[in-house]
């Protein structure tokens, strides 16, 4: 059954009580912007993750030690539940908002922290592309070290996402995602 | 970033044999963290409290994220904790109110033994505010690098000699509690590095090379960058890049060299009298004047750079201030390089 969402100008911050079926949505039709992940393998970020179905994205940069830690571990969370139950996949992104350190190798030795599974996708925009890719996926902020949790929970088949600004429980992601209707197209 | 500077001031604290409580703290040792209720567990090492509430455990603010202190003074200044419901709020998240605690502060699984040492951490630190820094001098412990540290006392000498910082001076020490010099390298060489290089590659894109080649054995991250900046490598272009681990391989006159000073400085004059353009890059600009007043070999260049970003930090940092806070606002501060250029 299709449901149908309400555009919103926000997000709204998911604190245990609002159910998937509230969450409203928003269009993001970022530019395809090359990306690179955790091995050095590069293509663009749309392309990339067109085909993967429902998609979590979060932000961080690997210096980071506190609250990127936590959204990373939120997203361990649901890695491994989603690995646990044997359910359909989910494709997670850590993006890095930090470009110049954030090499591919950097992205891998943080990664090793989450041992994550081959679902959860570890990406830097390099130098050029972080900036407009944060812009078409309407996410700004003064300076890294001030940047606020946010999830991204959507797909690029309907470009349809609810943006979750807190820290939501493993499992209210994972509700999320599962109520992303089957791209028509695939 | 932050674990090193953590580990950076431990070294260069008082030296006790470290407690299972400092380790948790600083570090996220000896125990784990529960996520999604308990269903999953993830190791602490990177949830350590002092990344969130400061190695001083002052607290910090994040964005919209308040990091309360969490010093034992104050977490019992109002009689609101003991040691019990100090437990509770670690392990379940909750208050002694009963308020449900923020899920940007972890639930740990850890023994009572690692709970028990940890309060004793916390309450060790009420009186560690002025180590190595007193009302005139901030201290810092030498790196034992001769040449760094020759180029860092070059730097602080500088600083000094311009008023220092809130009344207060750099000075180089033996004592204990001192900001360890070896470890604030550690720290900052690799972003000092990455900034130096990504300056020189856009100085080759600004100045309309579209290809570049290699001088220096380059890691993928090099490879990376330069792709990034849309440059191809090519042994035969005019414009090069020294990176990586230099070598001495014999150049054609008439090149374009780019590269940070503490890679092309030394063979700077060289390439300039054999009829090749220069461009360096530097991550200070004072650094490249006291360079030219006598040879100097990289690692004193990357001493008088800490030397001036320590200084840099001294002058954000504040009047009240400790080595975690004086760490931190270093760690902060950006790098950016200036571009040199020398001509035949």
């Amino acid at each position: 059954m299709r449901v149908t969402y309400t555009l919103a100008a926000l997000g709204m911050l998911i604190c245990g009580h609002a159910t998937a079926a509230d969450a409203p949505t928003e269009l993001l039709m970022p530019p395809d912007i090359p990306v690179t992940d955790k091995e050095g393998h590069t293509e663009g970020f749309v392309t990339l993750l067109q085909q993967r179905g429902p998609v979590i994205i979060s932000f961080f940069y690997t210096s980071c030690e506190s609250l990127c830690d936590v959204t990373n571990g939120i997203l361990y969370g649901v890695d491994q539940i989603v690995m646990e139950n044997g359910s359909e996949p989910i494709t997670l992104v850590s993006l890095s908002i930090d470009p110049m350190p954030d090499t591919p190798a950097a992205l891998n030795a943080n990664a090793a922290n989450f041992s994550p599974s081959k679902e959860w996708l570890w990406l830097t925009a390099g130098m050029r592309g972080t900036d407009p890719l944060l812009d078409g996926l309407g996410v700004s902020f003064d300076s890294i070290f001030a940047h606020d949790p946010m999830f991204l929970v959507g797909d690029f088949c309907s470009f349809r996402f609810t943006r979750v600004i807190g820290l939501p429980e493993p499992a209210q992601l994972i509700e999320l995602a599962r109520e992303i209707p089957e791209c028509a197209a695939s | 970033m932050r674990c090193k500077l953590i580990l950076m001031l431990l070294i260069g604290l008082p030296i006790h044999a470290e407690t299972p409580g400092a380790a948790l703290f600083l570090r996220g040792e000896g125990a784990e963290i529960a996520i999604g209720g308990g269903d999953v567990r993830l190791p602490a090492t990177r949830f350590a409290c002092a990344g969130c509430h400061g190695a001083d455990a002052k607290g910090r603010t994040e964005g919209g994220t308040v990091f309360p202190s969490v010093r034992w003074s104050d977490l019992t200044a109002s009689g609101a904790y003991d040691t019990k419901n100090f437990s509770r709020a670690v392990t379940e998240g909750v208050a002694p109110d009963g308020r449900i605690l923020a899920q940007s502060m972890p639930r740990f699984r850890l023994g009572p033994g690692v709970l028990a040492a940890l309060v004793d951490h916390l309450k060790t630190l009420d009186g560690n505010d002025r180590a190595g820094i007193t009302a005139t001098q901030i201290h810092v412990a030498e790196s034992g690098n001769a040449a760094l540290d020759s180029g860092f006392a070059a730097a602080i000498g500088i600083f000094n000699a311009q008023g220092g910082a809130f009344g207060r001076q750099i000075v180089t020490t033996g004592e204990r509690g001192a900001l360890d010099l070896a470890a604030f390298e550690r720290d900052h060489v690799a972003r000092i590095g990455a900034a130096c290089l990504a300056a020189a590659i856009a100085a080759i894109r600004h100045d309309g090379y579209e290809s570049v080649r290699l001088s220096g054995r380059v890691d993928d991250d090099v490879l990376y960058r330069l792709r990034g900046a849309g440059l191809l490598a090519d042994p035969e272009a005019e414009a090069v890049l020294h990176a990586g681990v230099p070598d001495v391989a014999p150049m054609t006159t008439g090149l374009v060299h780019y590269g940070c000073i503490d890679q092309l400085g030394p063979v700077a004059t060289d390439l300039v009298r054999d009829g090749n353009h220069v461009t360096l890059t530097v991550p200070d600009r004072a650094a490249l004047g006291w360079a030219a007043a006598s040879e100097r070999s990289a690692d004193a260049m990357r001493g008088f750079a800490l030397g001036m970003l320590l200084g840099r930090a001294a002058l954000s940092a504040g009047r009240k201030v400790t080595l975690a806070e004086l760490a931190e606002t270093a760690s902060m501060l950006p790098v950016i390089p200036e571009i040199v250029r020398l001509a035949p």
